[in-house]
């Protein structure tokens, strides 16, 4: 007898809890639709799927919330990684792609004509250490030559000579202790945007054949190396890890209260990473003019930028979209999600993120203009 | 010697508690990490927390995790009875008749489904149903748990069914009862409990998985959907991308999520239990 | 005794009616297999058995070497059985033997409530709290006081290892262990339990009969237990190191084959042979999990035809 008491009390339970649910839903969705504008009633509750790099996620989601309870269009994305995402654009699995990398001139080659870029965000990579020694107060210098000695294995330990001339303040408190130097484990941008920059700015040290997404680090080989699992893993590792040194988006380093490093950049001054040094180096990107254009170059042209108080490594995040979309109403989704993002979403950049220079913003209005639905 | 007995039997009780308690403590330990860090968050967000849709990264409330939710209910549903079926006939069959050469090769396969590496489950399903399909869906996701699931239903019905000591299957024969009787009446009736744990074991593991979603399911959070063809997202799909995320209110719904995930279990598993009698032998 | 058994029609009915769906079983198997397969045909072309004679990960230059996490899948999984092994039959024994009443629902509620961690939780977890805790009482003892073997011959640095993540792994299969173990323990006749007091066998003794009649769900547990620790994702890729460095030692960070899917697969497609790899990577560590497992069933059949209970 009890036991058909409390399965049938267990059952009547779960099905009260599915329909006050779905009635909650139907509620919530109905209340929704009376605060929209009245230009797009007919987008109500078109859903447009993305995917791709893992560095846009956050900035996406806050600017898909404001354009979701301005329009009713939800704008979904998966962090996947960005050749995953690429994989996935091209599959049509999802309406649009996010790639840390532009399409290789391979790619852009083959699909010429039906597919649009837009390098729509640019996000810096931080150097961070952990070094018990130094106050909080006080800021590290280092150059490319010096990270890139580090991360052979050749500099091996705080107190050596070169750190020693580029930070004559703290010299006396650099302690005598090994030098963790930790890298990306994984596949990641983040990775091919430190190796870049190290190439370009260690006159020699680092060679060309060692800058990619995933490499084979000479530090590993030596024993004071450790491979961290995504950006948090890397911060992990630092944070429980001293006397190591590690490279970061800039979110995670201010999110975990890291200690950044000043950077030497082409013009021989130390930077830290702040909106004024970011946008100066961007004043240098070579944007291509139309959203249909090879962005190959546009790496090169990014990384260790001349300017007087340009940060050498910052790297973008591009936008993939067809030309050509079946469904009429995700074309005209599409075309005001990219003109919202270019009129007002740059307003609500958030914490680790750089607006693009006007150029981008230009960019992205023309590529609204030229996605077509049939 | 009489003395050497009982000392033998002193250390292994010794010996056994000691590994006992070595095994439950991690467990304890992630348990109260988990209850102390995500009910702060639960009782902060109140009920909102079960309707409302997950906060971006620099709001000041926790929001909440009802498209989750509705996916994991979802994917469940749809999963369970697939690997329930599957893993219940393939053990019947390997319980009644185990000489058989079927038998020992469901037996083993069925069992090394689980090495497939599960982000390599979400890739096949990806391969075989979300390209097709040309989105991604609760179905798809439903699928790569329900491949999860199936080495699991399998492995605790066929234990379940074989510990049956045969003495009732002869006393069932004897009585003239079919070999289908014998099954449906006998045996699964006296390896109830056995049985119902199994299922409960695998709902905690279909609920908890995460990587065979990551290419199948959606990630699905703009919204609420109960449609097997639309894009979802689940709890454990919330959880990894909020826990490896630098912001604070995220963590926090990563962490009131799981202490949620584990509150629905010990629920359901204590309703069954108090359902579900054990057979005395 | 498998003599000359005649089968009525009967039995040949009841044998067909489960058929279909036992194939859908092994048809599972097969199609998940042979995507497995055709995905990774172009890396034995291109590579051909060189592919698993070296540890390198380059695909900027399209050169792979898959032996380090091969060899590291193998030996997680093994450490991880051994933890398993270590800590679930004692478990399984305290509650069925030693707890009685509430306590007893209790315990075992808990061990089954931790199946149900999600994995990626559990994965932090082990990162954060497990990976010190194991560098500061296991791997740093261990190397002080035996550096001659080559197991232990290297310093950790930061803990993440294969010996690190076997432990993990094996932590996280437990619940499964211990639950098998436990339901088959306890659906053993009391008639036996019984018998051996009748004849006067302390606790210990008889436990020991008991557990030799739960044997094959003991095995059938442990092939489980293996293939899962093969395949588990999530907790390798936060507690192995994931470093291509081959080495003896097991304190050293290492790989395996599901933690450089899971780190490597989200950029594949940008490179030429990356995917195609990742899966003939995949294909061997499938291949063997099902040779293993077909060792465990054979046993467990030999083992049936031999006792029946």
């Amino acid at each position: 007898m009890r036991k058909i008491v409390v399965a049938v009390a267990l059952a009547v339970l779960i099905i009260a809890i599915t329909a006050a649910y779905s009635v909650l839903q139907i509620y919530r969705e109905g209340r929704e639709t009376t605060t929209t504008t009245s230009t797009s009633i007919d987008l109500q509750g078109v859903v447009l799927q993305g995917a791709g790099a893992t560095f846009v996620y956050p900035q996406l989601s806050e600017w898909a919330r404001i354009f979701q309870e301005k329009y009713g269009v939800q704008v979904n994305y998966q962090s996947v990684g960005s050749g995953a995402g690429q994989s996935m654009f091209f599959q049509k699995v999802v309406d649009f792609g996010c790639s840390d990398p532009p399409l290789s001139r391979d790619k852009w080659q083959q699909y010429k004509g039906s597919v649009l870029q837009v390098p729509w965000l640019f996000g810096p990579v931080v150097v961070v250490y952990n070094i018990p020694e130094l106050p909080r107060s006080a800021v590290l210098r280092l150059d490319g030559v010096a990270i890139a000695k580090i991360y052979k294995g050749e500099i091996m330990y705080w107190d050596d000579d070169y750190i020693k001339n580029l930070n004559p303040d703290v010299a006396h408190l650099l302690p005598h202790k090994e030098i963790i130097a930790v890298y990306r484990s994984d596949s990641s941008g983040t990775t091919e945007l430190f190796t870049t920059f190290l190439y370009k700015a260690s006159g020699g040290v680092w060679p060309r054949e060692l800058v990619g997404k995933s490499i084979s680090w000479p530090v590993e080989a030596v024993g004071r190396g450790v491979g961290g699992k995504g950006n948090e893993g890397v911060t992990q590792s630092v944070m429980q890890t001293p006397y190591s040194v590690g490279y970061v988006e800039w979110s995670y380093a201010i999110k975990n209260n890291l200690s950044i490093a000043a950077i030497k950049n082409a013009a021989g001054n130390f930077v830290l990473p702040t909106r004024e040094t970011l946008e100066e180096a961007l004043k240098n990107a070579k944007i291509p003019t139309t959203p249909l254009d090879d962005f190959s170059e546009i790496l090169d042209s990014v990384i260790y930028a001349p300017g007087e108080k340009s940060y050498p490594i910052l790297g973008p995040t591009h936008i993939l979209l067809w030309k050509k979309y079946d469904d009429p109403k995700k074309a005209e989704a599409l075309k005001l999600f990219l003109k919202w993002v270019a009129e007002e979403g740059y307003n609500h950049v958030i914490e680790g993120y750089v607006a693009p220079p006007q150029a981008v913003r230009e960019l992205l209005i023309k590529a609204a203009g030229e996605i077509v639905s049939q | 010697m009489y003395s050497w007995r009982k000392l033998r039997e002193k250390l292994f009780t010794c010996l056994i508690i000691a590994l006992s308690v070595l095994a439950i403590a991690p467990v304890l330990h992630i348990i109260l990490t988990v209850f102390a860090n995500g009910f702060a968050v639960i009782a902060k967000a109140g009920t909102s927390f079960f309707t409302d849709l997950p906060p971006t990264p620099l709001s000041k409330e926790v929001g909440g995790i009802a498209p989750s939710i509705a996916g994991t209910l979802l994917m469940t549903a749809i999963s369970l009875p697939i690997a329930v079926t599957l893993g219940l006939f393939a053990a019947i069959l390997t319980a009644e008749l185990p000489s058989n050469p079927l038998s020992l090769a469901v037996d083993a396969i069925a069992k090394s489904l689980a090495s497939i590496p599960t982000i390599a489950v979400s890739m096949i399903v990806y391969t075989l149903v979300v390209v097709p399909m040309k989105s991604f869906s609760a179905l798809a996701g439903a699928v790569a748990l329900a491949v999860i699931a199936l080495p699991y239903t399998y492995t605790y019905f066929s234990t379940a069914l074989r510990s049956v000591p045969s003495v009732y299957r002869e006393a069932a024969f004897a009585i003239a009862m079919s070999r289908w009787g014998a099954v449906v009446r006998v045996l699964i009736p006296v390896a109830r409990k056995a049985l119902t744990t199994g299922v409960l074991m695998t709902v905690a593991r279909v609920m908890g998985e995460t990587a065979a979603l990551l290419f199948t399911a959606g990630r699905f959070r703009t919204g609420v959907s109960f449609s097997p063809t639309a894009p979802a997202d689940a709890i454990p799909l919330l959880i990894f991308d909020y826990i490896l995320s630098p912001y604070a209110v995220w963590h926090q719904v990563a962490w009131g999520a799981t202490a949620l995930l584990l509150l629905a279990y010990l629920m359901v598993f204590l309703a069954t239990k108090l359902i579900v009698k054990e057979v005395r032998l | 005794m498998v003599g000359t058994i005649v089968f009525s029609k009967r039995d040949k009915l009841f044998f067909l009616s489960l058929l279909p769906l036992s194939i859908s079983l092994l048809a599972v198997l097969v199609v998940s297999v042979t995507t497995i397969a055709l995905h990774s045909l172009d890396a034995f072309q291109h590579f051909g058995l060189a592919l698993f004679a070296s540890s390198i990960w380059n695909p900027e230059r399209e050169v792979y070497g898959l032996l380090a996490p091969v060899i590291g899948s193998l030996t997680t999984s093994a450490i991880a059985l051994l933890t398993a092994l270590i800590l679930s039959i004692p478990l399984a024994i305290t509650i069925a033997e030693y707890l009685q009443g509430a306590l007893k629902s209790v315990v075992s509620s808990i061990v089954e409530l931790m199946g149900g961690m999600p994995t990626i939780v559990y994965a932090v977890w082990a990162s954060q709290y497990l990976v010190p805790f194991l560098k500061q009482f296991a791997m740093e003892p261990l190397h002080s006081a035996l550096p001659f073997i080559p197991l232990f011959s290297c310093k950790p640095v930061t803990g993440f290892s294969v010996f690190a993540a076997g432990v993990a792994i094996g932590i996280s299969i437990v619940p499964y262990v211990t639950t098998l173990i436990l339901e088959a323990y306890q659906s053993i006749p009391v008639m036996y339990r019984e018998a051996c007091y009748g004849i006067g066998a302390t606790r210990y003794e008889s436990i020991k009969i008991l557990l030799s009649l739960a044997r094959p769900a003991i095995i059938a547990a442990l092939v489980l237990g293996f293939a899962r620790a093969l395949g588990e994702t999530t907790i390798a890729v936060t507690t192995v190191g994931n470093s291509m460095y081959l080495s003896s030692c097991l304190f050293a960070p290492g790989y395996t084959v599901s933690a450089l899917i899971a780190s490597q697969f989200a950029n594949a497609y940008l490179y030429q042979y990356a995917e195609t790899v990742l899966y003939s990577s995949i294909l061997v560590v499938v291949l063997i999990a099902i040779a293993l497992s077909f060792y465990g069933s054979t046993t467990i059949v030999r083992w049936r035809l031999r006792v029946v209970v």
